[in-house]
């Protein structure tokens, strides 16, 4: 280490040093087991004030820091004086005035002045403390190993702790060279706190001689140590009366928390999170802040759920914020990374400052509610291993304890076991076994305020399952009726749904004529079989499989939904009780608010039928809540509706019926499409759009989708613009053909000219071409009157044209050759 | 000799200030007076260089060095480095520091066999120390005084330490930094001799305000000027003068 660096290049001290290493190693106490071991919650004040009576520090308080330093031993021989002269001359006074030594030689004191010894002494000088000794600062050395530079912390005061016999921590040299030295209490206390400051556990002495221990954490923060023996000794006395204790973990995305009064959970949570990828082990937010943050899927679905955990814990801590207020001491155990999840952020879960937030001292398994209790009950545990005499020279170690299934509590674990981890053990079933009961319990210690777990309902349902049986021959004698028209019903539905699937209008007519006009079921049911005959067949109308009726419903809505049965039952008949299982059917599994309103609404509906035979005829409002209810239904798993179905088939025809009878428009699929959406065909949306157009404020047309009302004045508008449209490109069209014509015209007429030019004999050619150049020399020169030949009937210019001709007569146009021809021939 | 300074008119020149056997250091200043001093007395010997440290003047209190190196703080910016680095002698390594305490000036007293440190510098700067500056390190304090940089001031030829250090103390540290040492003040009874004097073997550079008698301390334990006995009076006398 550092220490054997500076000393390193030493020569004949080097090697002193490294014999003295090697003895100090052997002087590290050992850790062992003892013979008796027992433990008690601190939740049982009894036998733990008994153990906590009248304590002391115990001797065998171990120090964690096992390296000794090296700084090497300098014999103190008599000083060499050397002469101090006025004259600017080296002095060779050897000897350090803050350690109080003389050197023999150069290299003793360059060594010295380089020693922690040297420096420790120096500091000790310059706080106004009395040096120490090289033995002693070597004892000392042990918690102060790094008194390097920078980390000026090491506060430990004074010599060490030695008014109490031996066995002590400390090697047998030290204790002879301290023993004569005077220590008041506090100092030694001091000492003993500095030494042992890392241990988890503190080791204390009753009045009954016995070695008990407790976690410091369970005493004091560590911002908050106290200085004496007798603060400490107190704060150890205080300790069981810290009964209500909150301990919260987190890792890997897991998280369990649970506020503990005494041995019993207040509160308790746990859920996780997908965060750390198997293969990699890191959240990704560690990976994340490496730079290059990878972009897969993957990775965003671990970066969500980090959010998410985050904003789950914290939104759980403020809901349980009434509780930690209340805590005497909250466990905390977190990753560095994730310490901003609890103390970051505008309203942090747990203040940075509360001396209340400790860390948990020992390695934790995965945060689960078992792993809690077990935190929670290793830390509050007063540990006790015997007469304090039979613990000599070496430091108790508890034997492994974990959890007991069965009891709940911390046991020792046997030694066949010994090796393996708590994680290993946990056996699935009895872990899942576990949990239940653990969660019944919190349910009814707390009426499962804060608890979110499917059991405690199941716990609660078995309780009350003995109310429930008085119940049940009320509902039974509605029941049995209900099912009895469920029958024709469904027969009902099914006709209904196979006309609309096939697109037969008239069945479909016909159905609805009787629906609307029926009073009651029973009469459509045998009427649509009349009228249907065998026509559904493979269609087949699957509906939501009726739950028990009690189940769903907790008991102390039954009487009053009974109650509301009956009535329904009185006032409307069959009808009322018919809708009413239908209604369950259809929101599968209502909740007792819900059958209640539509028990009422049930009645009223009864009674709309009654009336609605003529208002048929006036159109869609005639149709009674029930119909509609059961023209609105969905069918299948799709939970596509008639509508659905007609639109879906593209039967324009049955859309409109079917609208007009009063489907909804607005009624969506399991899909979440409403029957525009799927429609089939333009023929079938425009249905819709009309429909819109003739009832504009009947539905909500923008849930159904139906984007705008179409009516007559609209489509004729339409069919215009249509009419104007096609003339305007008739119109282009015939244009471009002109065009297209012309051009070949122009073709053409080259073609011909080619043609006659080349039927002349290359003597005309030449002569032609001769003319041609004269002309051109001509017009190059202004002048214009060169004419070289003319045509023989109109005596015009056909210098440089191809002229037409017979008999060696040449003429500038057909025309003229016909004339002068007639002529000749007359 | 010394010769007295002051820079802007202030007269803790050792604060803008650094000087050794191989280089020296002047702060960047508002007018050319102070360098022109330095430049006046050491012109052909070592470079007289315009530094900066962090984009601080202060670079006597921020820097460490002997004629084998020079340290600065972390602080000191990529341009400043290369800047002191073109400037300096080839043989003179320059080399950042990590350390927390940052003011090597302070902290740091040198010349080209030892330095004394402030006893919380870090074992990692301790060692570079030891590296660059290719001296040996002792941890101690003067008159009670972490800042050993600020109240020492000391060359291969002697030392001038804070007043009030007891003689015992002056006596250990002359034997361990194998210099004479001597007790004493400079711009008129200051006890900051790091902060007033700058030195090397063969010129001092003192405030503005040190009194005749100061001056001339500084000049005898220095061994600076024409006064010094020579070493056939003082040394060789006894084996060349029988008695």
């Amino acid at each position: 280490m550092a220490c054997v660096k500076a000393s390193s290049y030493l020569n004949n001290q080097q090697l002193k040093v490294l014999e003295r290493m090697a003895q100090s190693s052997a002087n590290k106490l050992p850790r062992k087991k003892v013979s008796s071991y027992s433990s008690c919650l601190l939740s049982d004040t009894k036998p733990c004030r008994q153990l906590l009576a009248s304590l002391s520090i115990a001797t065998c308080n171990p120090s964690v820091e096992d390296d000794e330093p090296d700084n090497a031993t300098f014999t103190t021989k008599g000083a060499v004086e050397g002469e101090v002269k006025v004259t600017h001359t080296v002095s060779t006074r050897m000897s350090c005035g803050c350690c109080a030594v003389t050197f023999s030689g150069r290299s003793e004191q360059r060594a010295h002045f380089k020693s922690d010894w040297h420096r420790y002494n120096l500091k000790q000088k310059l706080r106004g403390e009395e040096p120490i000794t090289e033995e002693a600062f070597e004892s000392l050395s042990g918690d102060i190993s790094s008194i390097s530079g920078s980390d000026d912390s090491s506060d430990s005061s004074s010599e060490t702790d030695d008014a109490r016999p031996k066995p002590s921590p400390l090697p047998a040299r030290v204790h002879k060279s301290t023993q004569d030295s005077t220590d008041s209490d506090s100092e030694g206390a001091s000492a003993v706190l500095a030494a042992t400051r890392k241990h988890p556990k503190l080791f204390l002495r009753n009045s009954d001689g016995q070695l008990v221990s407790l976690y410091r954490c369970l005493l004091y923060h560590k911002k908050s140590c106290p200085t004496t023996q007798a603060e400490l000794l107190s704060l150890a006395s205080k300790a069981v009366d810290y009964t209500r204790v909150a301990v919260i973990m987190l890792a890997g995305g897991h998280f369990a928390a649970a506020v503990f009064d005494g041995n019993q959970a207040v509160v308790h949570k746990t859920f996780h999170r997908y965060v750390v990828r198997a293969k990699r082990g890191t959240a990704q937010s560690t990976r994340d802040s490496q730079g290059n943050a990878p972009k897969s899927g993957g990775a965003s679905l671990r970066r969500y759920n980090e959010a998410a955990l985050a904003l789950e814990i914290q939104e759980l801590l403020t809901s349980w914020s009434e509780q930690m207020k209340n805590c005497h001491l909250i466990f905390l155990r977190t990753s560095t990374y994730s310490k901003q999840i609890f103390f970051g952020g505008k309203a942090p879960a747990l203040d940075k400052n509360d001396l209340r937030v400790r860390t948990i001292p020992f390695s934790t398994c995965r945060p689960t509610f078992n792993e809690v209790k077990r935190v929670h009950q290793m830390l509050t545990s007063v540990e006790c291993y015997g007469d304090e005499s039979t613990v000599v020279d070496f430091v108790p170690v508890s034997p492994p304890r974990h959890i007991n299934r069965n009891s709940g509590q911390l046991e020792i674990q046997p030694d066949t076991l010994e090796k393996r981890s708590p994680q290993r053990r946990k056996d699935k079933g009895q872990a899942f076994a576990d949990t239940k009961t653990e969660t019944g319990h919190a349910a009814t210690d707390e009426g499962g305020n804060a608890v979110v777990e499917n059991t405690a309902a199941d716990v609660e349902e078995k309780e009350q399952s003995d109310v429930e049986v008085e119940l049940v021959e009320q509902v039974v004698e509605v029941y049995t009726e209900e099912l009895k028209y469920d029958e024709t019903e469904v027969e009902l539905k099914n006709k209904l749904y196979t006309a609309c699937r096939c697109g037969n209008l008239d069945t479909l007519s016909q159905l609805l004529d009787q629906l609307c006009h029926s009073s009651s079921p029973q009469q459509v049911a045998s009427e649509t079989s009349h009228a249907d005959g065998g026509q559904s067949g493979d269609h087949l109308v699957l509906t939501g499989t009726r739950q028990p009726y009690a189940s769903s419903e907790t008991n102390s809505d039954i009487p009053v939904l009974s109650e509301q049965c009956n009535s329904g039952r009185d006032t409307s008949g069959p009808t009322g009780s018919c809708s009413d299982s239908k209604n369950e059917e259809k929101d599968e599994r209502g909740t007792a608010d819900n059958s209640l309103h539509l028990t009422s609404s049930v009645s009223e509906g009864g009674r709309h039928t009654g009336g609605s035979g003529q208002e048929r005829s006036s159109g869609i409002n005639s149709v009674g809540s029930r119909p509609r209810q059961l023209l609105n239904e969905g069918h299948g798993e799709k939970r596509s509706t008639l509508l659905h179905v007609a639109s879906v088939g593209g039967h324009a025809d049955l859309v409109h019926t079917l609208l007009e009878a009063g489907c909804d428009p607005a009624v969506k699929d399991a899909a979440g499409k409403p029957p525009y959406a799927v429609a089939g065909s333009k023929e079938t949306r425009n249905i819709f759009r009309r429909f819109r157009g003739n009832n504009p404020d009947m539905y909500n047309y923008e849930a159904a989708q139906i984007p705008s009302a179409l009516t007559d004045e609209m489509e004729a508008e339409k069919k215009q613009r249509e009419a104007e449209r096609k003339k305007a490109q008739r119109k282009a069209r015939q244009e471009r053909l002109k065009e297209k014509k012309a051009e070949e015209a122009k073709v053409a007429a080259e073609q011909r000219e080619k043609q006659r030019f080349l039927s002349l004999s290359d003597r005309e050619k030449r002569a032609l071409a001769a003319e041609r150049r004269l002309l051109q020399q001509a017009s190059d020169q202004g002048s214009c009157g060169l004419v070289l030949s003319r045509c023989y009937q109109c005596g015009g210019d056909m210098t440089g044209k191809v002229p037409f001709e017979y008999m060696d007569f040449k003429f500038c146009t057909p025309k003229c050759l016909k004339e002068h021809r007639a002529k000749n021939t007359q | 000799m010394a010769v007295r300074a002051q820079f802007e008119g202030n007269n803790e020149i050792g604060v803008f200030s650094k000087l050794t056997n191989a280089y020296c250091l002047v702060g960047i200043g508002g007018s050319e007076n102070f360098y022109s001093v330095f430049e006046g007395e050491l012109e052909g010997a070592v470079p007289v260089v315009h530094a900066s440290l962090a984009g601080c003047r202060i670079i006597g209190r921020m820097c460490a060095g002997n004629r084998h190196g020079l340290l600065v703080p972390n602080s000191t910016t990529d341009q400043e480095l290369q800047h002191i680095r073109n400037s300096l002698p080839d043989a003179v390594r320059v080399q950042r520091v990590e350390e927390r305490l940052s003011a090597l000036g302070n902290v740091v007293a040198c010349n080209d066999y030892v330095a004394l440190v402030h006893p919380d510098l870090d074992r990692e700067t301790e060692e570079i120390i030891t590296d660059v500056l290719k001296v040996e390190v002792f941890r101690h304090a003067i008159a009670s005084n972490v800042l050993v940089g600020s109240y020492c001031a000391f060359s291969n030829q002697g030392g001038l330490v804070h007043p009030k250090t007891p003689t015992v103390d002056l006596d250990e540290l002359s034997s361990l930094l194998q210099v004479p040492l001597v007790a004493g003040t400079v711009n008129r009874g200051s006890d900051v001799i790091g902060a007033g004097l700058v030195v090397n073997d063969w010129v001092a550079f003192c405030g503005l305000d040190t009194t005749a008698t100061e001056v001339s301390v500084i000049e005898g334990v220095f061994k600076l000027g024409d006064g010094q006995p020579s070493a056939i009076q003082t040394d060789m006398r006894d084996s060349l003068l029988d008695r």
